[in-house]
């Protein structure tokens, strides 16, 4: 799989992860789109105990 | 925190997905579920790597990759096993960028195909013995069941917008194509294609099928036995007819092919009953799944509606309790300012013996006062007076100053005068003497006058009597010589 389809499948995943209302309260309460850069929040998530 | 909602979306497909395990087995699950449960808080609690938790929650071997994690959750979420399947599928239904979807079914595909290999290199071990026993082993091994996939893959068609449901009309006939890997389905009535899963009846009936065909050479036959453009045509050389061995291998194997055939025939038979069944299923799997998407999509709507009214409910609620709070504050505030004002009562109450004691004196400082208005109309005065005292004062003062040269010719004057006094005493006195020497004088001089007056009188009365003497003289001759010698 190429890198291309890893990230596009990995932006689709997380797309579907933010579409989850926990998440979506978060991403609201923070004023993050997720539509902005979805691969973003995946590095978000790479960093320890992140606290947004 | 972001992780932590992150770990609560997987904790929650996981409780899902094991809730319908429990199911089945609740006693020997309830212990896990327990585990799991205290797992899961200490995974909210504690800090850490995200991926290496969200791995141990998956139950998943790639600790490091995060898109085989997020694959294995969304696979987890969409499995017949998990209790909120369909509200998984309804929420990528709800994305609306189409190129989302479809990587998600392309992930949920290859997860199939990875299960599908797996589950083939088990097969391939086992001698295929009957459809049915083959099924219902494909379907005890499986880690998801047979109508899980199927479903799967008509959800996939959903997506896709594939036409499934035509698969009725009897003109669609299904065309199966095999390769190494995987089969399709493609209908040619319709433009809609199927990748059938290796743990379907067809999986089995195909592998047989490969086997067979494996064991006399690619393409020796085909599902139908004889449209098939890979078909190749055996072509047999004399030699193969001369040798008596090989006439007799050949005659096992043209018995055997014959059986072949048969089965075959059978199998094509089945096949076909098999994709009928199949299709009928799948069209009753897909009423189902219109009449469940149909009751989901109306409760959702109702669940909206509800959603909606309870949120305005919950709004107006929230600003009536704002309002009471605010009303609670101005009470609170309000308790405040009477408890002050109570206290200052109490204090006032204290003060007003103070005051009506200070009003007398008030009373008394007032006619005092007046008392005093007057003496200060008196004050004024003799300060205006005092004032024109110094100022005469003043005046005098700089009178004898100006007066001081001319004090000695005062005592001189004095001196004179009192001299002069002494001599004017002298003088009266002298002048005493005088008057009365005077009057003397003129009492001499009167008495002088009173003897001239007599005199003269007398002299007259004797001038008279002269005359008459000398008038009567003259009358007897010649007396008046006599009278002349006495004047």
């Amino acid at each position: 799989m190429s890198n291309i389809e890893t990230n596009e499948n990995l932006r689709a995943l997380v797309k579907w992860i933010c579409s989850f209302p926990v998440l979506s309260k978060q991403l609201k309460k923070h004023q993050i789109d997720a539509d902005d850069n979805p691969l973003l929040l995946s590095e978000w998530l790479d960093k320890k105990d992140v606290s947004l | 925190m972001l992780s932590s909602a992150i770990l609560q979306v997987a904790a929650e497909i996981v409780q899902n997905s094991s809730k319908s395990n429990e199911e089945g087995s609740k006693s020997s699950h309830a212990t896990a579920q327990g585990d799991a449960s205290i797992r899961k808080e200490s995974y909210f609690a504690s800090g850490g790597d995200i991926w290496k938790k969200l791995s141990d929650l998956m139950e998943t071997t790639y600790s490091d990759d995060k898109l085989q994690i997020l694959s294995s959750m969304l696979r987890m979420a969409v499995a017949e096993n998990c209790i909120m399947r369909e509200a998984y599928i309804g929420r990528i239904l709800e994305i609306n960028q189409s190129d989302v979807q479809r990587n998600l079914m392309i992930i949920i595909e290859g997860s199939i195909d990875k299960d599908d290999n797996t589950l083939n290199s088990d097969e391939e071990s086992i001698d295929i013995q009957s459809d049915e026993e083959s099924t219902h082993r494909s379907e005890m091994s499986s880690p998801h069941p047979i109508n899980s996939m199927n479903s799967m893959t008509c959800f996939a068609m959903d997506l896709w917008g594939g036409k499934s449901k035509d698969n009725d009309d009897n003109k669609n006939k299904l065309e199966i194509s095999n390769n190494q890997d995987d089969y399709s389905l493609s209908s040619s009535g319709s433009e809609s294609s199927v990748s059938l899963n290796r743990n379907s009846p067809f999986h089995h009936k195909m592998a047989k099928v490969r086997t067979r065909n494996e064991a006399f050479g690619n393409d020796v036959t085909s599902l139908d036995g004889s449209n098939s453009p890979n078909r190749k045509r055996i072509s047999l050389k004399p030699s193969f007819f001369n040798d008596p061995h090989q006439t007799q291998r050949n005659n096992i194997l043209l018995d055997q092919i014959k059986a072949l055939r048969n089965d075959n025939e059978a199998l094509k038979q089945q096949v076909v009953n098999a994709e009928q069944a199949e299709v009928e299923r799948t069209d009753n799997e897909m009423k189902r799944r219109a009449e469940d998407i149909k009751k989901e999509s109306q409760a959702i709507k109702r669940e909206s509606i509800m959603r909606e009214k309870y949120e305005a409910e919950l709004k107006e609620l929230k600003k009536r309790l704002e309002k009471e709070t605010d009303h609670n504050g101005q009470l609170a505030e309000a308790k405040e300012k009477l408890s002050e004002l109570q206290d200052e009562i109490d204090v006032l109450q204290h003060c007003k013996q103070k005051l009506s004691t200070s009003e007398d004196q008030l009373h008394k400082c007032r006619l005092k006062l007046e008392e005093f208005s007057d003496l200060k109309e008196a004050l004024i005065k003799e300060e205006e007076a005092h004032s024109k005292a110094v100022e005469r004062c003043l005046e005098l003062e700089n009178n004898l100053t100006t007066l001081q040269p001319l004090q000695k010719q005062v005592e001189s004057y004095r001196v004179r005068s009192t001299e002069a006094e002494f001599k004017l005493a002298e003088c009266e006195d002298q002048l005493a003497k005088m008057s009365t020497t005077n009057k003397d004088i003129m009492k001499k001089n009167k008495i002088l006058e009173d003897l001239s007056h007599f005199e003269s009188s007398e002299k007259e009365e004797m001038k008279q009597i002269l005359l008459n003497q000398s008038a009567t003289n003259n009358d007897f001759g010649e007396a008046s010589g006599l009278g002349e010698g006495v004047r």
